[in-house]
């Protein structure tokens, strides 16, 4: 399997959005792009899978591998008392009962019944063996001892196995796994913000789909409450006071264009954002509402060190990209927003000649040539390729870096994915709830960001809560009390939603910033700690700049649709 | 029951005027290509979208995706129609390649055996990748070749096609032999009614796998101020 051409001008490497923008604009400014990853699906980091992969990525078990590797400590959470396996439970009991009557009538029937159940699992498991250690983890049943064997083992006697029930209702889960669209790492978009501007400018956005995110949810003094989203809301807000309103409007007004008033922040330059924040008498609670649902600032340090101009920047961005579509400033993307976009980013760059090869392994990357080209990279399969330039993720720096001498720090997120069985608010189906630090007895804030089948997500009647925390001392811990904060812990509380199924990882990212190793080598970092994309374009563009100085970068596709 | 016949946009447009222009609404269907490297995907939706040949045409490069009209009975279906930008080379092609295509043309050369059996092989990731209810024509390309130097059978094609529950079909993007024909045949076996009713006049398309997200509510990055308006205005074909 090889390129008919060894060389290009540049190699890209991995497909997450930032190496994905940098090859589709390279590509359409007309220089030849060879596109590996080694993965073989597209975004890495930000990549989305469908409910078996998922769990196949999170449970994976493979320390060596560059990419896996950076997910571990998976906790997998299958709670018995879920709508699925009380229903299989019930049914488990019904065909009990009747199993009696039956057996006295004329035997048989139910044990059929079973055990066409157990052939059904065992014919799942043979097909997806990756799925042992996931029923292992939630059903504590040894897939080769347990279900292989029984299955040869009379059940004559009637007597149900005591595993069966829930390793049922976890199987009819993952017959639905193509319903689901999970992401890595869930983000958002901010509605005029420099991604949007780009995917509507390149003509890119037209393979993407969006939908506006509906609300914003702040969890504050024991309880949630809505993030006002406009002057409206602001107004419109029974618990907040007028001289609070009037101090909220003022400074939201002043946010917005707040160059042109140096004067009122000048003597908070370098500062922290809080006390440039109190000095403007606003209430702890408008406080929160500023840093934590509107900056979307909830690490617990940079609430602290935040400055007031970086503030100012956040807030701004944030209040700019209101009012464009729906209620928030935030877009959301079908089937998972940094896998959609890297993959658009990709197409662009296939169509503009690009070539791809996914799941395919590297063996040695040479960026210092005496003579011939400056970068040659050797495949497993033994190909050659070479290139003027390189552009890659940090998961392929110990080909650059052996030794690690690059600066670098790791950059820990703790996730989960929760399935449940009912929306966390209602009517509301695509929205964000924020716990500030300690909010819930959380050392780092915590983000939850509810999907729905609006956004293919999952099937119809599921929804999907991704939850995330970063920063030093993010643990498993802020992950559970924002889970149970908002699901139902107690059975006799059927008005918050069960968990069906819940995924809680650490994703572990090498961060290097975006480094130039030499004059043909450049290594990028995903953004996997930030709820937006905003970076990837900024640093895509600072990529293409270097390597095709002068060019346009990603100018509009001609549209063949509209003039035929 | 008047017969479907595929035609060129411009002919499609200027019979619209005469019919009610809620039901001409183009319906619009995306149809994504596959096959091996040079068996003349691209060529045949030249020929179906330009009606032109290019000899020794260069590997696909620039077209995000064609639009053709067809017009079938009282309707105009419009075809969004994607080609795999090389993107199949690898077996690199993305999942939003696959996503909500309706109809998919998978393309063999009847010259070279060894094309059917990858022709087979895109089938199977077609069954396992997209939608299930999408319309598969299986095209045999180069047929003006047929007498010189043709290398598999039609029957063989044709039997194949049968068991697998596909369209089968022999053209010449060259000569224009029977390319309309697979576009309209596709056309008539496109679950329309289905498809409008699921869609709620929505641009959009239902989701691969069954899923699918709800009509309302779907943003237009370009219809925003500033963008580009896709509604479909009055065009100029």
């Amino acid at each position: 399997m090889t390129a008919d051409k060894t060389h290009f001008d540049v190699i890209v490497l991995g497909t997450g959005l930032t190496e994905s923008i940098v090859a589709g604009s390279l590509a359409r400014a007309g220089k030849s792009v060879l596109h590996i990853d080694r993965n073989e699906f597209y975004g890495e980091h930000l990549a989305s899978f469908d409910l078996i992969n998922l769990l196949k990525v999170t449970n994976h078990g493979k320390e060596e591998d560059p990419f896996l590797s950076c997910y571990d400590e998976v906790e997998l959470i299958f709670q018995s008392g879920g709508e699925e396996a009380k229903e299989a439970q019930m049914k488990e009991e019904v065909l009990k009962t009747n199993s009696v009557e039956a057996t006295a009538r004329d035997g048989g029937s139910d044990v059929e019944a079973k055990s066409d159940r157990k052939t059904e699992l065992a014919d799942f498991l043979r097909d997806y063996p990756d799925m042992d250690a996931v029923f292992k983890a939630t059903c504590g049943i040894d897939v080769e001892d347990t279900v292989l064997s029984h299955l040869t083992k009379s059940t004559a006697d009637g007597e149900s196995e005591p595993w069966m029930p829930k390793s049922w209702a976890l199987l009819e889960l993952l017959r639905t796994s193509r319903q689901y669209n999970l992401e890595l790492c869930p983000k958002l978009l901010y509605s005029r913000g420099g991604l949007v501007e780009l995917l509507a400018k390149s003509g890119v956005g037209r393979y993407l789909e969006f939908k506006a995110l509906d609300q914003i949810y702040l969890f504050w003094e024991g309880k949630v409450e809505q993030a006002p989203g406009s002057k409206e809301d602001v107004f419109g807000n029974q618990t907040v006071s007028l001289v609070d309103k009037r101090r909220l409007m003022k400074f939201l007004t002043f946010a917005m264009d707040y160059e042109e008033n140096e004067g009122l922040f000048d003597a908070f330059k370098g500062k922290p954002y809080q006390s440039f924040l109190q000095d403007q008498k606003l209430s702890p609670r408008l406080i929160a509402f500023i840093l934590n649902a509107t900056a979307l600032v909830v690490e617990r340090e940079t609430l602290v060190t935040l400055s007031t101009e970086e503030g100012l920047a956040l807030t701004q961005r944030h209040l700019r990209s209101l009012g464009r579509w729906g209620k928030t400033a935030f877009l959301v993307a079908l089937y998972g927003a940094g896998s959609e976009l890297s993959q658009a980013f990709c197409r662009l760059c296939a169509v503009y000649g690009g070539t791809y090869i996914l799941k395919y392994p590297l063996s040695h990357i040479s960026i210092s040539s005496e003579s011939g080209p400056p970068v040659s990279v050797a495949a497993d399969d033994g190909t050659v390729y070479t290139a003027s330039w390189v552009v890659t993720s940090s998961t392929y720096a110990k080909y650059f870096d052996p030794e690690h001498k690059l600066e670098a720090e790791s950059q820990t997120v703790w996730r989960g994915i929760a399935i449940l069985d009912q929306p966390l608010y209602g009517q509301s189906t695509l929205n964000v709830t924020v716990f500030p630090p300690e909010s819930i007895g959380n050392v780092q804030g915590v983000m939850a960001t509810q999907q729905s089948w609006d956004v293919s997500s999952c099937p119809k009647t599921k929804y999907v809560v991704h939850f995330q925390a970063s920063g030093p001392c993010c643990s498993r811990e802020d992950i559970r009390k924002a889970l149970v904060a908002l699901t139902n812990d107690a059975p006799a509380d059927a008005a918050k939603p069960t968990v069906l199924l819940a995924v809680l990882y650490r994703q572990t990212v090498r961060s290097c910033g975006t480094t130039w190793l030499n004059d043909s080598a450049v290594v990028c970092t995903p953004e996997t700690a930030t709820p937006d994309l905003e970076q990837a374009p900024t640093v895509a563009r600072s990529i293409f700049d270097r390597i095709a100085p002068g060019e346009e970068f990603l100018p509009s596709v001609p549209d063949q649709s509209e003039d035929m | 029951m008047s017969t479907p016949s595929a035609q060129p946009g411009g002919a499609a447009a200027a019979a619209a005027g005469a019919v009610d222009a809620a039901t001409l609404k183009p319906i619009q269907v995306k149809l994504v290509l596959l096959g091996e490297a040079a068996v003349g995907k691209s060529s045949l939706v030249l020929r179906f979208v330009n009606n032109e040949f290019q000899e020794n045409k260069e590997p696909t490069i620039g077209a995000a995706f064609l639009t053709q009209k067809c017009k079938l009975d009282d309707k105009i279906i419009k075809f969004e129609i994607w080609d795999t930008a090389g993107q199949e080379r690898f077996h690199s092609l993305a999942p939003m390649y696959y996503r909500n295509a309706q109809a998919a043309v998978v393309v063999y050369d009847i010259t070279k055996p060894a094309s059917l059996d990858k022709a087979k092989s895109w089938v199977k990731e077609l069954q396992r990748q997209a939608n299930p209810n999408i319309v598969i024509a299986l095209v045999g390309n180069k047929l003006d070749l047929a007498a010189t130097s043709r290398g598999v059978p039609a029957e063989e094609a044709s039997a194949y096609a049968a068991e697998a529950g596909l369209l089968c079909a022999e053209a010449s993007a060259k000569t224009g032999d029977n390319v309309m024909d697979v576009f309209t045949e596709i056309a008539k076996k496109i679950p329309l009614e289905q498809l409008l009713a699921a869609r709620g006049g929505r641009g959009g398309a239902s989701g691969a796998g069954g899923s699918g997200a709800a009509g309302t509510g779907r943003v237009d990055l370009n219809a925003g101020p500033g963008g580009r308006n896709t509604q479909q205005g009055p065009c100029a074909c």
